[in-house]
C-alpha cells in the first residue's frame, strides 16, 4: 500500500511538530494549519487522504473545518485528535463526519495504524470514545425509533466494551473468535449509528456531560 | 525485584481465662447454688406451716424468697450463655475487621515501603513517599472520614484512584467510565481493589499505560484493569501474596462480589471486578 498522505491541523505548534515526528517516515505530511480558514484553504489545495485534526481550533473547531472541506470533498478522511476529553466536543465532531478520535496521549505507531485505518476507511475508537458511545446510547430510547440507527445491537455493545478497556480491533477478534473484518465492520455501524441516529439524547447527554 | 510482601498478622488465641479464675467461677457458682436452694426450700416451708389468719402476709414472703432463689440458681446460667452468645458475635466482627485491617495495611503501607526500596538512591522521592503515607495513615487512623468522601459518585471516585495510582508510580493510566452511581460499602470495596489492581499492574508489569473501565448497569457495576505488560502465571503465585487473593479476590467475596484474574506471560494482565447492585 502506498503511503497515505495526511494534512495536520492544531493550533499548538509543540503539538504539530509533535506529531509530524511521531508519524515519522510511515505517513507523508503534505501540509499544515492553525485555524480554520488557512486549514479548509490548504486541504482543497492539497488533497490529503485524511485530516489529523483537532477539536478546539480558533475560528470555530474542528466541526467547522469537516463541514466546509467533507462536502465538496467527499473523498478526504478526518480523524479527530484531541486533548480535551469534553464529551460534547467528541461527539460533535464525530457527527460532523470525522471517522474516529483519538487522545494526544496516544503512542506514535498507534497514531500511525489509526491513519491507517481511517485512510481504508475504517473506524476508530480510542477507549474513551468507546465509553461515550456506550453511555450515549444507554437505556431506552423514547420516541419514534428507527432501530437500524437508535440502538446498538448486542455484538456492537460487545465490541464497544473491549475497545473501552483497552483491546485492539486484532485482540477483539481474537477474544470473540469473529474476523478482523467483522469487528472493522461492527466499529463502522457503531460510528454510521453515531452519525445518523436522531437519538436526542446524543446532544442531551453530550452537553449535560460537559458539567463533568 | 526482591521485595517479598508477606504479611502474616499474629492471631492471639481466643480466650485466655487462667485456671485461678475458672475455680473461683466454679466456686461461686456453687455458693450461688446452694444458697438458692435453701432460699427456694425456706419459702416453701413457710408456705406449707402458714395458718390461715397469718397467711397472706407469709405466702406472700414465701413467694418472694422462691423467686429470689429461683434467680440465684438460674441467673448465672442465663447471664452466662447470653454473654456468651455476644461474645462469639465479637470476635466474628473482630476476624473480619482485622482482615480488613491486614488489607487496608497491605493496600497502603506496604506497598509504600516496596517504593521506599526501590528508591532507596532518590531521597526527595522517599521524603515525598513518607509523606503521603503519613497524611494517608493519620488520616485513616485518626478517623477523619477518609479520602472517598460520602458526596463522591463512582466514576469520580475511580477518577481519583486512577490519578493517585499516576502519581505514585509513574504511569498513565486511561480511566474510562460508562454510567455512574453514589458509592456505598460495597462499591468502596470495588474502588479499593481497583485501586490494588492499578498498582498491581504499575508495579510488575512494566507497562507504562494501564486501563481502567468502569460500568455501572442496573443489576450491577464492573470495573476492569487492564495492562499490555510481562504478564505472569496466575497458578505459580505464591501463596505469601496476599496481593490478588486477599486484597482483591477476598475483598471482593467479602462484599459479595467476585473477582477474576486473566492473565497471559508477555501479553499482559486484566483484573475483573463484578458487583452486584
Amino acid at each position: 500500500m502506498t503511503k497515505p498522505t495526511v494534512f495536520l491541523v492544531d493550533d499548538h505548534r509543540l503539538v504539530l511538530t509533535g506529531v509530524r515526528a511521531e508519524l515519522g517516515d510511515a505517513i507523508e505530511v503534505v501540509g499544515e494549519a492553525s485555524d480554520v480558514d488557512t486549514a479548509v484553504a490548504g486541504i482543497r489545495r492539497a488533497q490529503p487522504d485524511v485530516v489529523l485534526l483537532d477539536v478546539h481550533l480558533p475560528g470555530g473547531g474542528g466541526q467547522a473545518v469537516i463541514e466546509a472541506v467533507a462536502r465538496l470533498h467527499p473523498g478526504v478522511k478526518f480523524l479527530a485528535l484531541s486533548v480535551s476529553d469534553a464529551a460534547e466536543d467528541v461527539i460533535n465532531v464525530i457527527r460532523a463526519g470525522a471517522r474516529g478520535y483519538v487522545t494526544k496521549t496516544i503512542s506514535g505507531p498507534e497514531l500511525i495504524d489509526a491513519v491507517k485505518r481511517v485512510a481504508d476507511g475504517d473506524a476508530v475508537f480510542s477507549p474513551r470514545l468507546a465509553g461515550f458511545v456506550l453511555d450515549a446510547f444507554a437505556g431506552e430510547f423514547q420516541g419514534p425509533a428507527d432501530p437500524e440507527l437508535d440502538q446498538l445491537t448486542v455484538r456492537e455493545r460487545e465490541v464497544l466494551r473491549h475497545l473501552a478497556r483497552g483491546y485492539s480491533y486484532k485482540e477483539i477478534a481474537r477474544q470473540l473468535s469473529i474476523s478482523i473484518k467483522t469487528v472493522e465492520t461492527h466499529a463502522s455501524s457503531v460510528l454510521r449509528k453515531l452519525q445518523l441516529s436522531s437519538r436526542h439524547q446524543l446532544t442531551r447527554w453530550a452537553s449535560d456531560r460537559r458539567l463533568v | 525485584m526482591g521485595s517479598s510482601l508477606t504479611v502474616a498478622p499474629p492471631r492471639p488465641p481466643l480466650s485466655q481465662a487462667t485456671d485461678s479464675r475458672i475455680l473461683a467461677g466454679v466456686a461461686l457458682g456453687l455458693a450461688q447454688v446452694v444458697v438458692g436452694a435453701l432460699l427456694v426450700a425456706a419459702g416453701g416451708g413457710l408456705y406449707i406451716t402458714a395458718e390461715d389468719g397469718v397467711g397472706a402476709r407469709r405466702a406472700l414472703v414465701s413467694a418472694a424468697a422462691v423467686c429470689a432463689g429461683l434467680a440465684l440458681v438460674a441467673g448465672p446460667w442465663w447471664w452466662r450463655l447470653s454473654h456468651d452468645l455476644a461474645s462469639e458475635r465479637r470476635e466474628r466482627i473482630r476476624v473480619q475487621e482485622r482482615d480488613e485491617v491486614a488489607a487496608h495495611i497491605h493496600d497502603s503501607v506496604l506497598q509504600t515501603l516496596a517504593l521506599i526500596q526501590r528508591n532507596c538512591a532518590a531521597p526527595k522521592a522517599v521524603a515525598t513517599l513518607a509523606r503521603q503515607q503519613e497524611r494517608e495513615l493519620r488520616a485513616w487512623l485518626y478517623g477523619s472520614p477518609s479520602p472517598p468522601s460520602a458526596d463522591e459518585s463512582l466514576a469520580a471516585s475511580l477518577q481519583r484512584v486512577s490519578d493517585e495510582v499516576e502519581d505514585l508510580h509513574g504511569v498513565n493510566v486511561e480511566t474510562v467510565q460508562v454510567g455512574d452511581c453514589p458509592v456505598d460499602e460495597r462499591l468502596q470495596a470495588v474502588l479499593q481493589s481497583s485501586r490494588e489492581a492499578l498498582s498491581n499492574a504499575a508495579r510488575h508489569s512494566g507497562a507504562k499505560a494501564l486501563s481502567a473501565f468502569l460500568e455501572v448497569e442496573p443489576h450491577q457495576v464492573t470495573v476492569f484493569v487492564r495492562d499490555r505488560g510481562c504478564g505472569f502465571d496466575p497458578e505459580a503465585v505464591p501463596g505469601d501474596r496476599r496481593g490478588i487473593a486477599e486484597s482483591i479476590m477476598g475483598r471482593m467475596q467479602r462484599h459479595g462480589g467476585k473477582a477474576a484474574v486473566r492473565s497471559t506471560p508477555g501479553e499482559g494482565t486484566e483484573v475483573e471486578l463484578v458487583m452486584p447492585r
